[in-house]
């Protein structure tokens, strides 16, 4: 999987130095970089974030020309990473310069090829380029085809034409509507979709049709991770309609891009996919919390939420099962219960789940377990045994992993039969009104779950955006890793990188059992060779006798434009970059290679060292964490003039004992030079045409020549003023120590 | 613009401006009949009794005429007792002097005499003066203890007493034992700083409140000099009291006087009119005087005096019928052709004698009709078809065109949105507030039944992206604000006095309170996504809620209903929302009704439309039980109901007062013009001037009363009385006018700039090549919806071709159009 992802990298190293200069793409990126900075409060590392791709998909079997829309650091993109390899895209290029043979690249400028033999869903894209791999977007594939009108009309006198089994691609404008007309040659089910939050696009959809009376039809919108969808449930009268599209909160701009698809009497053509396959998203795809797809894997892994109906209709009645019981039901209506029956014996454990939430339908299930004590002549007598809510509370402030599913175990007092009682707290029916949930009652299956994702760095996790991978040599990235135990489950975790490329390597952390979350150092050598690499990680128990593998997340926005959370959805995986053209100034580490042991109560000091290279000599402040509850470190400042220190952890008697994995954050300042390469390159280009300048064999073209150099000249200005040295607040993970906790 | 334009504008303004309305002006009303006398009587149940020398009575003489009706003689006979020494006469209160009886009289000017016995027992007694039974009535008639006095939480000056004496242990212990020795002198009860400040002897905030020489004061200076006692611990206890007489028919500026009867549960009953507190309902029509004297201004109509004793109240209701001269014909009603609305107005009026104006015309209606049920004006298309219409069905056609248009949605959803305080946090537009403002919307539109409207909202649960209407827990964020704006929008009960003390216009007590309270006491809130957005549920536990008042914790219930046992899993909300919107519930479909009858009607059935009390009764009680029982029988279709009061001939009525008519506001016999609202002006002023005004953030088209909240910047709406959304009351909507509205419309930057826009109507018609009575005709068809009169069309004419300056020309004629009181009001 990896090694066929690496192929599929458009790399251009290959190209002429001189020859990947872009006209005129220096001074853009120079604009882009002075518009976009200004997101990052603190200055960072420039590593690439993507917000929005000119074109968010197609149909199979075609190609067609995507650039770059929207990010920072955007700088010489040069590839294109899909999910699925089989998708590619090829740079663009543009004629050769004066005097070279050699065409241009137009970095961030692609032509993307959809294989015909690639199933419809949704795929990753990512731009890789100077300053690392971004975060991924989503990028649809379907066997429709797919359109980009010139313009949008914003009138509803003269609608945009809008035809019918075809998917549109539009970006909405800010305080105004897109306006669409849908002609019916006879009398038909319409089905309408604008597809947006699946795209990865800030754009909550809102749509309303009208009718040529002027009588609206439908009024439909999504929401934070629900796009806007609706279907006529009787034939609409031939004619022409309406379709006024807009953000429900009117924001616009090319990060607000959709598409909307028409048709009558069809299917949805974007099905919903529980298990990712080949390189597609799993079907739990919503940004406002992430769902586990690997979470009753085996139990649901058959299941594919389509049209149809489940697998029992919604009633009042109530069903009589026996254990081990799985099944798929609907919700009923308006503070109603689902009731399920069956009998126990004294002293069994039985654990009951509701799987809702994590697929995707919007709703906020609880569980009541009541005993039933049959009485002679009246109606049994009920008594409460146990009730259930939202599970796996987790969440960090960045990534949110509270599910409103509700799951729990419960022992049963006596032999007797129970009653499990489903309700649905989400009322409501604007997003969906038949709503759905998969019920496991039955034997707990104790195990856990681990998610994984890339935190950006930053000392404040509420000021997480969308981040891509770019490794310094010598420097180090940190993962987080989240794990949810499940069915009374609580031991602690051990978690390893496997299947690391060349030059990169991960040591094996431990998610304590009194811990939810753990950080793992991804670290490049001195040496790293040029790298682009999923990596996997695996959790295990210490007995060894469960094995997880992570499922993977992203951030996709950050706090703003109206929303004050920060949106995540799971991803195929997640990948590294290491850039063999840049060293990292400074590095921090624990000095120590071995566990440190230290008794509850006690406090003990570990040695911090710095490895400071040319950029690198500021003063630096350690900061504790993430550490467990019960263990401690004040900041440890490190002068300019030293290179090592010692931090303090102390740990109170009530800390548990255990073995813990701890990590510091260094905030320091370093000088780079973004991108020395470009300066060199424009300069190759400027030397060689001023050995033109002076070859005898030129002097019939020497004015054009010198016109060429004149050109070249500013070239070399613009780069070097794009690569002059910087002075950067960064925040450097260290690497891992490991500390166990032992009674004094 | 020049300034001569402007002083031009005036004078034409005038001449469209006086052709109209004139049922704004007022006049004299009839004079008072003669009444020729049959009987007099004492007006009084039992015998006259006064026990002890703090008794008092109050006699009422009412005379019978011989047409029926009763008028009160009060103060109009000369009273004498025999023999004398027993009792003597403040005016017409009987004060005892002596034990004994006498043999009062009663004798009018023509001489006229009724006679009744006063027993008079206990004068040489010295009784201990009970302080809550005597002395809290006293502080609570001289408005000691109200919220703006002493009654303050944090009391006044130091010194505290319970809202409306509703804490006498706690009063009785501030007054005896905190500050005796300087506010209480036993030895020398007249240097009590109690009694000096009331006397204002001593400054005093609140001024003289007593005279030195008056009853209340003797009572309290022997209260002191006994002792302060608190008196009986167990004394019969207050049941109810009754206002005498309940109800009378009047003729205008004639008073009557009242008198309020204590009855305790020992079956005693004392005279405590001098102690009641009275109010009227409207004192425009009806005022009242501590001693109970209801004196009626020159009105028809009804009009009700509240009367209050110790957390007990009792009502005097009045009909004020057209005086007619000797002979004068009564005026006949039209066949109400089965509408309820038509049926009860004309018998209620019929019962006054007060006349209809005529059936507004066709012009008027559409335009009343368009505004009220869409907010905006007409369109010239709709003027021109409408006028040509003969369907002699048109009116109920344009009803239902209305009532299924997107924008009665979107008007009734504003109207909806401020009450139930929906409003953006924080500076842009949240999606928040958009989803619950598209969810009433989209309710609205597809008229969704309202009780089930309400109980979505009363009941929510979920998330707001998917269930919008647990916005409204987020808006109002207090257990106590929930249940009090609760019943304030859907029962038409304030009852937020009762979270403090028993209401004091109203039986609601503070068990009451506490029992609604518990019904919201699980609600519970989580955060899955933005903070902003949190979801809302109720979490399993028992629901009930602590009475102050015993300190018991008590059980959910609806008011004037039982306790309810609700499992602890399920949610109390659920039964709140069945009690509510039980067909039997007495206040939820009146509520609506009310409501619903005051956006249409100008005046509700109950002012204000959500305070629905017994104390404050309906005008056309037989009206508003009617319309509720329509609401509840069409299965609460608010369509159902607007169409049952907008297809009457009382909504179809002109404004155009007649003389019998013109002092009648409470009765409907015309129609009342109301200015238009904020946003609906704003709106019609974009359309006559063809200048639409941008919000922030919105699309361009979207009208203001389709903006999803009250949080856009905008002079022209604050100043016009757009609500803030931060009650439930829609008392927040000011539809006064002020200087500061008329200084805007005459003469703002925003007006001014509207109407010279060089897309604006003014442009367009100076370069339109008709004729200009074509214009101004089209001119006045959409902006007052109808066609100039022949001075109208003249002056305009006159005015236009006068000017060289075509454009200003038609900008000065907008100009004075859009200042016309006709534009201003729907009328």
């Amino acid at each position: 999987m990896a090694q066929s992802h690496r192929q599929s990298v458009a790399l251009v190293n290959n190209t002429k130095i001189f020859a990947s200069i872009p006209s005129g793409l220096i001074i853009g990126l120079m604009i882009l970089l002075a518009q976009f900075n200004a997101v990052d409060a603190v200055a960072q590392v420039e590593v690439t974030q993507l917000f929005a791709l000119s074109r968010t998909g197609g149909q199979r079997g075609t190609a067609f020309e995507v650039s770059t829309a929207l990010g920072n650091h955007l700088t010489e993109i040069d590839s294109l990473v899909f999910s699925n390899p089989l998708i590619t895209a090829e740079l663009v290029t543009s004629d050769p310069r004066p005097f070279s043979e050699d065409r241009v690249p137009q970095f961030g400028q692609f032509r993307v090829n959809i294989p015909a033999e690639i199933e419809p869903g949704r795929y990753e894209v990512r731009v890789s380029g100077r300053n690392g791999l971004s975060n991924p977007r989503s990028f649809l594939v379907t066997a429709q085809t797919h359109q980009t009108p010139a313009s949008l009309s914003h009138d509803e006198q003269s609608p945009t034409e809008l035809p019918l089994n075809t998917f549109l691609h539009a970006d909405a404008t800010a305080a105004a509507i897109d306006f669409f007309r849908v002609q019916l040659d006879q009398p038909s089910r319409l089905h309408v979709e604008i597809v947006a939050q699946r795209l990865d696009s800030r754009m909550i959809p809102s749509c309303k049709i009208v009718d040529s009376n002027g009588t609206v039809i439908k009024s439909f919108r999504g929401a934070d991770g629900f796009d806007a969808t609706w279907k006529s449930n009787d034939p609409l009268p031939a004619g022409q309609y309406t379709l006024e599209v807009s953000d429900f909160i009117y924001r616009g701009g090319v990060d607000y891009h959709y598409q909307i698809f028409a048709s009558f009497d069809s299917a949805i053509p974007i099905n919903r996919s529980v298990k990712p396959s080949e390189g597609r998203l799993p079907v739990a795809w919503e940004s406002r919390s992430v769902s586990m797809a690997d979470f009753q894997e085996k139990a649901i892994a058959d299941i594919v939420l389509t049209e149809s109906d489940p697998s029992t209709p919604p009633t009042d009645a109530i069903e009589s099962v026996s254990l081990p019981y799985f099944g798929f039901h609907t919700f009923s209506d308006f503070s109603k219960d689902r009731s399920f029956e069956f009998d126990a014996q004294q002293g069994q454990v039985i654990a009951v789940d509701v799987i809702a939430d994590r697929l995707g339908d919007p709703t906020d299930g609880r569980i009541l377990v009541q005993r039933i004590e049959p009485q002679e002549s009246n109606s049994p007598t009920l008594h409460d045994i146990a009730n259930f809510d939202d599970s796996q509370g987790i969440s960090d402030g960045a990534l949110n992993l509270i599910s409103n599913d509700p799951s729990g175990l419960f022992t049963a007092p006596e032999n007797a039969r129970y009653r499990v009682s489903i309700r649905d707290l989400d009322v409501g029916s604007t997003l969906q009104t038949q709503k759905q949930f998969v019920l496991r009652i039955g034997p707990p299956q104790p195990s856990f779950d681990l998610v994984a994702y890339r935190p950006h760095a930053h000392s404040d996790l509420k000021q997480s955006q969308p981040t891509g991978t770019r490794l310094f040599r010598g420097s180090k990235e940190i993962i987080r890793l989240f794990a949810i135990r499940r069915d009374g489950w609580s031991g602690a975790i051990r978690v390893s990188c496997e299947g690391l490329p060349e030059g990169i390597s991960a040591p094996e952390i431990t998610i304590a059992a009194n811990q939810s979350f753990a950080q793992i150092p991804i670290i490049a050598s001195d040496q790293a060779p040029q790298t682009l690499s999923p990596i996997q990680l695996v959790g295990r128990s210490e007995d060894g006798t469960i094995e997880r593998q992570a499922s993977a997340v992203v951030v996709q926005w950050g706090k703003g434009g109206g929303r004050d959370f920060i949106q995540t959805r799971q991803t195929d995986s997640l990948w590294v970059k290491v850039s063999e053209n840049d060293q990292i100034p400074i590095s921090a580490s624990f000095d120590t290679a071995e566990i440190v042991e230290v008794k509850k109560g006690e406090a003990v000091k570990i040695p911090l060292r710095l490895q400071r290279q040319e950029g690198g000599k500021a003063a630096c402040v350690a900061r504790a964490r993430h550490f467990p509850p019960g263990i401690k470190a004040a900041d440890l400042t490190i002068p300019a003039e030293n290179n090592e220190g010692e931090i303090e952890i102390k740990t109170e008697p009530a800390a548990a004992t255990g073995t813990y994995s701890l990590w510091l954050q260094v905030e320091t300042k370093i000088k780079i030079q973004p991108n020395p390469e470009s300066v060199q390159r424009v300069q190759a280009y400027r030397d060689h045409l001023g050995k033109l300048l002076e070859a005898p064999e030129q002097q019939e073209q020497l004015e054009p020549l010198k016109a060429a150099v004149t050109e070249a000249d500013k070239l070399v200005e613009a780069a070097k003023n794009a690569s002059k040295e910087k002075e950067i607040t960064v925040f450097l993970p260290t690497n891992i120590a490991t500390l166990r906790v032992i009674d004094p | 613009m020049s300034s001569i334009t402007s002083s031009f504008r005036f004078a034409l303004m005038f001449v469209i401006s006086s052709t109209i309305l004139l049922g704004f002006s007022v006049s004299d009303a009839a004079n008072r009949p003669e009444a020729v006398l049959e009987s007099v009587r004492f007006d009084h149940a039992q015998q006259l009794e006064l026990a002890g020398r703090d008794a008092r009575l109050q006699l009422l003489v009412t005379g019978d005429t011989q047409d029926g009706q009763q008028i009160d003689l009060s103060h109009h006979v000369r009273l004498s007792a025999e023999p004398a020494g027993i009792v003597e006469f403040e005016g017409s209160l009987l004060v005892p002097l002596a034990d004994g009886e006498a043999v009062i009289t009663a004798t009018t000017e023509s001489g006229q005499e009724v006679k009744t016995t006063a027993r008079v027992t206990q004068m040489g007694q010295e009784s201990q003066i009970s302080f809550p039974g005597k002395i809290i009535p006293i502080f609570t008639k001289l408005g000691c203890n109200g919220g703006g006095c002493h009654g303050k939480v944090a009391g006044q000056n130091g010194f505290k007493l319970s809202l409306l004496g509703f804490g006498p242990k706690e009063d009785h212990e501030h007054l005896a034992s905190e500050t005796r020795g300087r506010r209480i002198s036993l030895a020398n009860p007249d240097g009590s700083l109690l009694l000096l400040k009331a006397i204002n002897a001593s400054p005093h905030g609140g001024g003289q409140r007593l005279e030195k020489d008056s009853h209340e004061y003797r009572i309290m200076r022997r209260w002191i000099s006994q002792g302060m006692p608190y008196g009986d611990d167990d004394p019969s206890q207050l049941v109810g009291i009754e206002v005498i007489p309940q109800h009378r028919r009047m003729a205008p500026s004639t008073s009557q006087q009242l008198t309020v009867v204590a009855k305790y549960s020992d079956g005693s009953i004392e005279d405590i009119t001098r102690a009641a507190v009275f109010e009227s309902n409207d004192p425009s029509m009806a005022s009242v005087n501590d001693q109970g004297l209801v004196d009626l201004n020159q009105v028809v109509g009804d009009v009700a005096v509240m009367t209050r004793y110790q957390g007990h109240v009792s009502v005097f209701r009045a009909d004020i019928p057209l005086d007619r001269k000797q002979g004068e014909p009564r005026p006949e009603y039209v066949d109400p052709t089965g509408n309820l609305v038509d049926e009860l107005v004309w018998k209620k009026l019929e019962s006054l004698g007060i006349p209809t104006s005529e059936t507004c015309d066709d012009n008027t209606f559409l335009r009343r009709i368009t505004l009220d049920l869409a907010g905006r004006l007409p369109t010239l298309e709709e003027v021109q078809t409408f006028q040509t219409s003969q369907d002699p069905l048109k009116r109920n056609e344009v009803i239902e065109r209305l009532l299924a248009s997107e924008e009665y949605a979107e008007y009734f959803a504003s109207k909806w949105n401020s009450i139930l305080r929906n409003q953006r946090q924080g500076g842009g537009l949240r999606f928040a507030s958009l989803a619950f403002h598209d969810w009433i919307r989209e309710s609205i539109y597809q008229n969704r039944p309202y009780d089930q409207f309400v109980r979505d909202i009363v009941a929510a649960s979920g998330s707001v992206a998917n269930h919008p209407p647990v916005v409204w827990y987020q808006q109002v964020p207090d257990t106590n604000q929930r249940i009090e704006d609760a019943a304030q929008l859907f029962l038409g009960q304030r009852v937020q006095c009762a979270r403090c003390h028993h209401h004091p216009y109203e039986k609601w007590s503070q068990a009451d309170y506490a029992q609604l309270s518990a019904f919201f006491t699980t609600v519970s809130k989580k955060n899955t996504g933005d903070p902003a957005e949190p979801s809302f549920f109720a979490r399993i536990g028992g629901a009930s809620a602590r009475d102050p008042s015993s300190g018991k914790n008590l059980v959910p219930a609806g008011l004037d209903s039982g306790d309810l046992q609700i499992a602890p899993y399920e949610d109390p909300r659920a039964a709140f929302a069945d009690w509510m919107t039980d067909p039997e519930n007495p206040f939820f479909a009146k509520a609506l009704v009310n409501r619903y009858w005051k956006h249409f009607m100008g005046r509700g059935l109950v002012e204000p439309e959500d305070d629905l009390r017994v104390t404050n009764p309906p005008s056309n009680p037989e009206l508003i039980e009617g319309m509720a029982e329509h609401f509840v029988r069409y299965g609460f279709d608010t369509k159902s109901l607007i169409r049952l009061i907008v297809q009457s001939k009382t909504y179809q009525l002109s404004n155009n007062a007649k003389p019998d008519n013109l002092g009648d506001r409470r009765s409907y016999s015309r129609y009342y013009p109301k200015r238009l609202q904020a946003e609906v002006l704003l709106d019609a002023i974009d359309r006559v001037t063809l200048s639409p005004t941008r919000f922030s953030g919105m699309p361009a088209g979207v009208r203001a009363v389709a903006l999803p909240d009250t949080g856009f910047d905008s002079y022209f709406l604050t100043v016009f009385g757009r609500p803030q959304s931060s009650t439930a009351c829609e008392c927040e909507r000011s539809q006064e006018a002020n200087l500061s509205q008329s200084l805007h419309l005459l003469n703002s930057e925003e007006i001014q700039g509207k109407l010279s826009a060089e897309t604006g109507r003014a442009a367009l018609l100076a370069s339109d090549p008709r004729t200009d009575t074509d214009k101004i005709n089209e001119l006045y068809m959409i902006t007052l919806g109808r066609s100039p009169n022949e001075t109208e069309n003249q002056a305009s004419i006159a005015y236009v071709q006068g000017k060289e300056n075509k454009r200003e020309a038609y900008e000065d004629l907008i100009w004075s159009l859009i200042n016309s009181k006709e534009f201003l009001f729907n009328h």
